[in-house]
């Protein structure tokens, strides 16, 4: 009989990048890396377990704007033409090195990598990976939970508490469009979490939400198993919090395991080091060298001299890097089941695209790790928040404390001296959207697909994303650009409705480019 | 209490100073005889600024604690830098630190200024004025349980307060101070609450562990000698936790940069071989065994990495009709000196 419970948590997330206008955009790319590098093999991993009958318990968010960005069809189109020219580029790396044996290897393993990718999402998931996703959630061995709608930092958004409110609700709403039932579970965008937001959990229905080890450990009273179990808020929604040890091991690039010499190295790639008339067709459309995905080296070292990479010794170092792990939470399991008067559960959520994307072998350990679990040891199982708190229905109520998984805990990345000038208009904007669907509300059909409009672009404008990458200095200028033009779009739309004015080509153009949420309804902003 | 940031925010003093905000509607008002409309003198703000030049003011100004990199929106936008709506708003940063933001049109300062009696008007200062609100059900300004006052650059629009007291209610206000310390609030913030920290003392007695236990669950293994001191290690392992770049929250995301090798001066040579030539359109031709696409002018190229050693290049090219056979074997050593 198992002693506890260990429970992963993917995070997986992307803001809403769609960018119809241009022939091409750059930052469209993070959507077809992550499905490329994350989203696929995952879904190949889980494919695996099935066939071979390794029962396996995993929590995810699929956030509703990558949800939405999934279902997208000209977003879809744009990943099949990138997965054409990636294909088209590897043939030629395997031609290119068919005389060096450093890296012929790791050549084809892409060519493979890409050409059985395209087949796939092409012919087997038929262009549609949020139902495949779904697949794994009706057999029972994924927890698909949602998310803020667009990921919106909720204590820095919430002194409107219809903004909060409205970042929930429309998260859960597109849940259930893309998965046709109720969400068990949230992801609190940045685990964010500020006191009394389990109200507005609440009245979606959802069950179970997750915050950052203090959240728990601080709150009042004192919580009697530490983050090693369930807890209730005063509106009985459940809450887990994260155990740090089990997280660091994976999250650090230093001490964790993806920092490991044998693993490969992210920042070599072609697109960086090859012949620029060679490349120059599979980088970015201006002619500026980028990362292409492939990459020819492994980590080696703290030196810029790298190594070539072999996938056997990535593979052997992922193998031991999941018995390191498992052997660890056994441990770690053996004495918490010593000391409580129930099994422990020992929460681990990661940003999905850790997996695959920064570690590469990342998705390999899990499903080494996870095969390993099942047959390796005794002492403790997979499980979801959902199942655990069906074995355990009785439990404690605290008042979880703010917080957040951000550097400091709490919310200083997304207010500080480079991202502090969002607030203020977005504040405006949050209010202006509540007195006009206070005034507009049934005012004919027009105004309220205005309405809907407006709520979108602020949405938009509200993604957390945009502050850290603000605070980061990646990409911060097109963060800026997203933040301002959405909520420029915002005041454009709302001036239409104050002069009962309107541009018929303006408005469908706008749809036409912020397509988020098609079933959206402006009364999310009802006070 | 503390007033830290009016000391940290000395800075070097914006390039074109233009006279303050304050200064030019206190010398209109005296300037004016009692009758006159106060109205008709007053700029009202511009509906639409360049965020990027008001925002290197407010940067400037603005205490920096983190060394963050300072990114602005590169051109001009469409948004209104003020609203002008009288208002100051209160937002936490963590349990030590406040963050506010204000934006108080022309017209209210005129009218608070007007409401001074004119001999208690001279050398005004901007300040904020912060509250501690905790457990007060109607603050009204003048039943808080503590405040002190901050000196503010008025067209800072932001401010950072290091308030230093996790889990408290707090309200600011934003106004105009006197010499002889009398202060005319312009506005008043919403109440927020800075975020607990710490571990609770308070203790459900349904749900307790023995002490000990207790702070070994918390990884807390050496326990010292009082709960006191357990409670303060514990405290100190979370702040080192949360604060600790190792831990590199949020490096997965995609649009997240890695710790990297700093960049230490490097030096790549590689070097590549192309192998091209020409036949008939429709021959047939191998190199190495492998078949190569020809043009439809019967010209190929071919483009090898070529890393250190002996290389052959066996290319045999076949006729049509199969009858010609001609092989070429190009050999190439590549070496470092």
């Amino acid at each position: 009989m198992e002693k506890g419970y260990l429970s992963f948590v993917l995070h997986a997330h992307l803001p809403f990048v769609r960018h119809p206008e241009y022939k091409e955009f750059l930052e469209e790319r993070w959507l077809f890396e992550a499905i490329t590098e994350t989203y696929i093999p995952l879904l190949e991993m889980f494919e695996g377990l099935v066939k071979d009958g390794v029962e396996f318990y995993i929590t995810m968010n699929l956030s509703p704007s990558l949800c939405n960005m999934l279902a997208d069809e000209l977003l879809c189109n744009r990943y099949i033409g990138h997965l054409n020219k990636m294909v088209e580029l590897c043939e030629k790396e395997v031609e290119r090195n068919r005389f060096n044996p450093d890296f012929y290897k790791v050549a084809l393993m892409y060519y493979h990598r890409f050409h059985r990718t395209r087949d796939k999402f092409l012919h087997v998931y038929n262009r549609n990976l949020i139902k495949e996703f779904k697949k794994y959630q009706d057999k029972g061995f994924l927890e698909i939970i949602t998310c803020g709608a667009t990921h919106g930092f909720l204590p820095l958004l919430g002194i409107q508490k219809e903004a909060a409110k409205a970042q929930i609700r429309v998260g859960a709403n597109s849940y259930r469009k893309f998965f046709g039932c109720d969400p068990k579970g949230i992801w609190l965008p940045e685990c964010a979490y500020y006191e009394d937001l389990d109200k507005f959990l609440k009245e979606e229905g959802i069950r179970y939400f997750l915050v950052e080890s203090h959240g728990i450990l601080f709150s009042r009273p004192r919580p009697k198993f530490g983050v090693y179990s369930s807890y209730y808020t005063k509106n009985r929604v459940a809450v887990f919090g994260r155990d740090h040890e089990s997280s660091k091991s994976v999250w650090s690039s230093v001490e964790g395991y993806p920092g490991d010499y044998n693993y490969r190295e992210y920042y070599r790639d072609i697109g960086f080091d090859l012949d620029y008339d060679y490349i120059r067709p599979y980088i970015s459309d201006c002619g500026t060298r980028i990362f292409t995905g492939i990459k020819y080296y492994r980590i080696t070292g703290e030196t810029p001299h790298k190594e070539p990479y072999v996938p056997e010794w990535a593979l052997d170092k992922a193998v031991f890097h999941a018995s390191n792990f498992m052997f660890n939470r056994e441990k770690q399991i053996e004495y918490l089941s010593s000391i409580f008067d129930r099994k422990p559960i020992i929460v681990a959520p990661y940003d999905a695209e850790l997996f695959g994307h920064w570690w590469f072998e990342g998705v390999q350990w899990l499903g080494l790790l996870i095969r390993k679990i099942r047959y390796d040891q005794k002492t403790f199982q997979l499980t979801t928040p959902s199942r655990y708190l069906s074995q355990y229905p009785k439990n404690q109520v605290i008042t979880p404390a703010a917080s957040s998984w951000g550097w400091k805990g709490y919310y200083e990345v997304w207010l500080n001296g480079s991202n502090d000038w969002i607030y203020p208009h977005l504040h405006r904007a949050q209010e202006k959207m509540v007195e006009a669907v206070k005034q507009y509300r049934s005012a004919g059909p027009m105004k309220e697909r205005i309405l809907n409009q407006m709520a979108r672009e602020l949405l938009l404008a509200q993604s957390s994303d945009w502050a850290f990458m603000m605070k980061t200095g990646a990409f911060s200028e097109y963060a800026c650009k997203k933040t301002v033009t959405h909520l420029e779009r915002f005041y454009l739309l709302k001036s239409y409705l104050d002069r009962s004015f309107v541009n018929n080509e303006m408005i469908e153009d706008i749809e036409s480019k912020d397509n988020i949420f098609p079933e959206i309804n402006y009364s999310v902003f009802q006070p | 209490m503390k007033k830290n940031s009016s000391k940290t925010s000395k800075k070097t003093p914006v390039k074109k100073e233009k006279k303050s905000l304050l200064k030019r509607v206190v010398s209109r008002i005296s300037r004016r005889s009692k009758k006159a409309p106060i109205q008709e003198e007053i700029v009202s703000p511009k509906p639409t600024y360049s965020l990027e030049a008001e925002k290197e003011a407010v940067e400037i100004e603005k205490v920096n604690f983190t060394a963050v990199q300072e990114t602005k929106p590169e051109s001009a936008y469409n948004l209104p830098l003020r609203y002008g709506d009288n208002r100051i708003v209160l937002l936490a940063r963590d349990p030590w630190w406040l963050h506010t933001y204000w934006d108080v049109a022309e017209q209210r300062i005129n009218e608070v200024i007007s409401s001074i009696p004119v001999y208690e008007r001279e050398n005004l200062k901007w300040i904020i004025r912060v509250y501690d609100v905790t457990g007060i059900k109607n603050f009204e300004g003048n039943n808080a349980n503590a405040f002190f006052d901050i000196d503010i650059r008025f067209e800072a629009n932001n401010w950072y307060v290091n308030v230093n007291q996790p889990e408290r209610d707090w309200c600011v206000e934003i106004g105009l101070i006197n010499p002889f310390g009398k202060f005319f609030p312009v506005a008043r913030s919403n109440i927020i609450k800075t975020p607990y920290f710490g571990i609770s003392s308070v203790i459900d007695e349904e749900w307790a562990l023995p002490d000990e236990d207790y702070y070994k669950v918390l990884g807390v293994y050496d326990l010292g000698k009082s709960s006191l001191e357990r409670k303060k290690k514990f405290e100190e392992i979370i702040k080192h936790q949360i604060s600790s770049p190792l831990a590199s929250w949020g490096m997965s995301s995609l649009f997240s940069e890695r710790p990297r090798v700093a960049d230490k001066f490097f030096l790549e040579v590689w070097t590549e071989l192309i192998l091209y030539g020409r036949t008939e359109p429709d021959a047939d031709v191998t190199v190495e065994g492998k078949k190569v696409h020809l043009k439809s002018d019967g010209t190929f190229s071919l483009r090898y990495a070529l890393p250190v050693g002996d290389y052959t290049y066996q290319v045999v090219g076949v006729s049509k009709n199969k009858k010609h056979k001609i092989t070429k074997t190009p050999a190439v050593k590549r070496f470092d000196k």
